[in-house]
């Protein structure tokens, strides 16, 4: 297999450039915080919090009210990855978590409690009026990678892959064989997740309470190497060897967490972003709690100096 | 290409999928008042539920979790019924899983916006990925796996990857499933106030009513389906042959998160894609299992796009959804139609829709009619979701 990475982005707590974020990481920075405000409670001792502003990236920025968190951080890194780049049937293939009711839905949820116990005849009577009318919609998984083809007008081949740390390189291994195996010519594939917003963001926690929580997204841009030498395109390396399956694939730290914390569905492709920064040929691997693993293996492209 | 050696669906018509597609062909429905929960005080109280799970204390099971469990397994009980997995080793055995949005226990959740946190099994318990490393662990399989999530596309997706991990050599025998529960309350909730939903409460039976003019909306259904994928090289060895699955399309509408393009144009690229790939002409489908779902303005793009799809031969193609007899599977219709689509390529026959009494011009296809026989061909079967993924499957007989 050889599949080009003609394009980076990324949003993380410690900024939007991913060789910045590298230096930042190796330099000792942390972007983890105690938590203070309405998450002082939760029960961590790190919280990484990105502030981003995905308004600049909308076709229309009064969009942003339909957008979960997830798609808040992925949209504006997809933007940076595809650069701009505008072609039909260009494929996305996105990692997601668990999209939390955010706050709006849970009050309607409250109201239509009794002693801790949802009563659905309260809630027909008094809490749909408070039920946000997007609320199912935003809680699917693939809301994620829809907002973001509907943004850039991606109208390739898609799929959203459900489940925590590792999925983001599952979605980078469905991309590379779409490409391979010619179904695209060029794919945006990553992982978006945030760990520390919506109405649960508590029972979130538990995923990363080993090394503090975050959140944030990442993005390759993939492509037929014939079709990036094509058109000019700068390779920045090209991906050799894919796979994905249940089980161990040969897993290996994921360096940024003790930076940004654990970010849930968006860290396999975070790892395999910022690795690809500091190396230039190298293996990222991850699995995760539903046994969903993925390895990614690159290269220096063929014409890069030694 | 992929030989079909197994396949089940446990449906809102039955717990086989055989009963399931004896009583589409009799034209039954299983659509009625919900009766999980208290749903009169909602705008919407119909449904069409999954068969009853009692738990061991003979209690009726409703959490979601726990049916989707039961659900898949009952599917999954079926598909591998006289299909031995021996002869593959456990590396080239593929578990590809179709699930959408958690439904987490509401006591758990009341529980959690009310301050308490839920202990960490409980919550991966509940998440929608749970149940693929259990499907994996039935069949014995250590090779690649993933859970798509794609709203009313991902058990479509699911199939369609199957498929791809046989024709590039990376599994010999790959499990594709689909598994939703969606009469809960804060589904109805969410798809209520979304107004998506058919509000024909005094008549349930004819409430889902794809391609029909007085259509007002889809209901929500659920259940599991499974086909067990082989390569033709370990095929005889596995199971009996019972069709064949052979073409993948997908695409994205990059349109709205509810609607789809009026000129279907989405759904005519997964669906020509999958012809294409199949290697099937247009004069070749015998049939179109339509993602027909009763609603306004998604049936219409869909019967568009079908048009497209097969040129001159539409009028001669005939077309049915199966969403007017038990209501919208969501992850799970995408799997569901293509167990359907191989059982009715086996009898000769397809259900026609169900409540279709006035064909919307808008929807212009050349209708199943009841009791039709089917000619020699492939099915195409679709599943178009909602935020715009699009997969149409191609399925011929043995």
């Amino acid at each position: 297999m050889r599949v080009a990475v003609t394009g980076l982005g990324v949003c993380t707590a410690l900024g939007d450039d991913p060789h910045a974020v590298v230096s930042a990481i190796h330099g000792g920075r942390s972007a983890l915080r105690r938590p203070d405000g309405p998450r002082g409670e939760l029960p961590i001792d790190g919280l990484a919090e990105v502030d981003v502003d995905v308004r600049p990236f909308l076709r229309r920025r009064k969009d942003k009210k339909l957008l979960p968190r997830a798609a808040e951080l992925a949209i504006p890194a997809a933007r940076r990855a595809l650069g701009d780049l505008e072609l039909d049937g260009i494929g996305c293939f996105l990692g997601v978590g668990r999209e939390p009711p955010e706050n709006e839905t849970a009050r309607a949820i409250l109201a239509s409690a009794t002693d801790g116990e949802l009563d659905p005849v309260k809630l027909g009577q008094d809490g749909l009026a408070l039920y946000p009318p997007l609320a199912s919609l935003r809680t699917l998984p693939n809301l994620v990678l829809a907002h973001v083809a509907i943004q850039l007008g991606l109208t390739g081949e898609g799929a959203s892959v459900a489940g925590e740390g590792a999925v983001g390189l599952v979605a980078v291994v469905r991309a590379c064989q779409a490409i391979d195996e010619g179904r695209c010519r060029v794919a945006l594939a990553g992982g978006a997740d945030s760990l520390c917003h919506g109405a649960l963001a508590r029972d979130h926690v538990r995923a990363g309470r080993s090394y503090g929580v975050g959140e944030g997204a990442a993005w390759l841009r993939l492509e037929d190497p014939a079709h990036a030498r094509a058109r000019g395109a700068t390779v920045l390396a090209e991906i050799i060897e894919v796979e994905a399956r249940i089980g161990r694939v040969g897993t290996g730290a994921v360096e940024h967490r003790a930076a940004l914390g654990s970010c849930g569905a968006a860290d396999g492709a975070l790892a395999l972003a910022l690795s690809l920064c500091s190396t230039s040929a190298g293996r990222v691997a991850l699995r995760d709690p539903s046994s969903q693993s993925a390895a990614i293996r690159w290269q220096p492209p063929p014409e890069s100096p030694p | 290409m992929a030989v079909v050696v197994g396949r089940g669906a446990v449906t809102p018509l039955g717990h086989t999928l055989a009963t399931s597609m004896d009583r589409l062909l009799a034209g039954e429905g299983a659509i009625g008042p919900i009766t999980r929960f208290d749903a009169s005080s909602f705008p919407v109280n119909i449904g069409a539920e999954g068969p009853r799970v009692h738990r061991a204390d003979g209690s009726v099971e409703d959490e979601a979790v726990a049916l989707c469990r039961a659900w898949l397994g009952a599917a999954l009980d079926q598909g591998l019924d006289g299909v031995d997995l021996d002869p593959v080793p456990p590396a080239r055995r593929g578990v590809f899983l179709g699930a959408e949005a958690s439904r987490p226990p509401v006591d758990q959740l009341v529980a959690a916006l009310d301050g308490k946190l839920a202990p960490a099994e409980t919550v991966r318990a509940h998440a929608p990925w749970a149940l693929v490393r259990e499907t994996a662990e039935r069949a014995g399989a250590l090779g690649p796996a993933a859970v798509l999530s794609t709203a009313c596309t991902s058990s479509g997706q699911a199939v369609g990857e199957a498929l791809l991990a046989i024709e590039r050599g990376e599994v010999d025998v790959a499990i594709a499933a689909g598994v939703d529960m969606l009469v809960h309350p804060l589904m109805l909730a969410g798809f209520a106030r979304l107004g998506a939903l058919s509000t024909r409460n005094d008549a349930p039976e004819r409430a889902s009513r794809p391609f029909d003019l007085d259509r007002d909306g889809f209901v929500l259904g659920e259940g599991a389906g499974v086909v067990v994928l082989a390569s033709e090289r370990v095929a005889g060895q596995v199971g009996p042959r019972l069709g064949r699955v052979s073409g993948y399309g997908c695409s994205s509408n990059a349109w709205r998160i509810t609607d789809s393009p009026p000129d279907g144009r989405g759904a005519l690229e997964a669906m020509e894609a999958a012809l294409d790939h199949a290697g099937v002409g247009r004069d070749g489908v015998a049939w179109v299992h339509a993602h027909g779902t009763s609603t306004k303005q998604n049936d219409q793009s869909e019967a568009a796009a079908i048009r497209r799809a097969l040129g001159g031969s539409w009028e001669q193609t005939p077309v049915s959804s199966t969403k007017g007899a038990m209501g919208h599977l969501v992850a799970a219709c995408g799997v569901v139609g293509v167990a359907i689509a191989v059982e009715a390529l086996a009898r000769g026959q397809a259900p026609a829709t169900r409540n279709l009494e006035r064909p919307d011009p808008q929807c212009q296809v050349r209708h199943v009619q009841p009791g039709e026989g089917l000619r020699l061909g492939a099915a195409v079967v679709n599943a178009f979701g909602f935020g715009g993924v699009n997969a149409s499957v191609v399925v011929e007989g043995a």
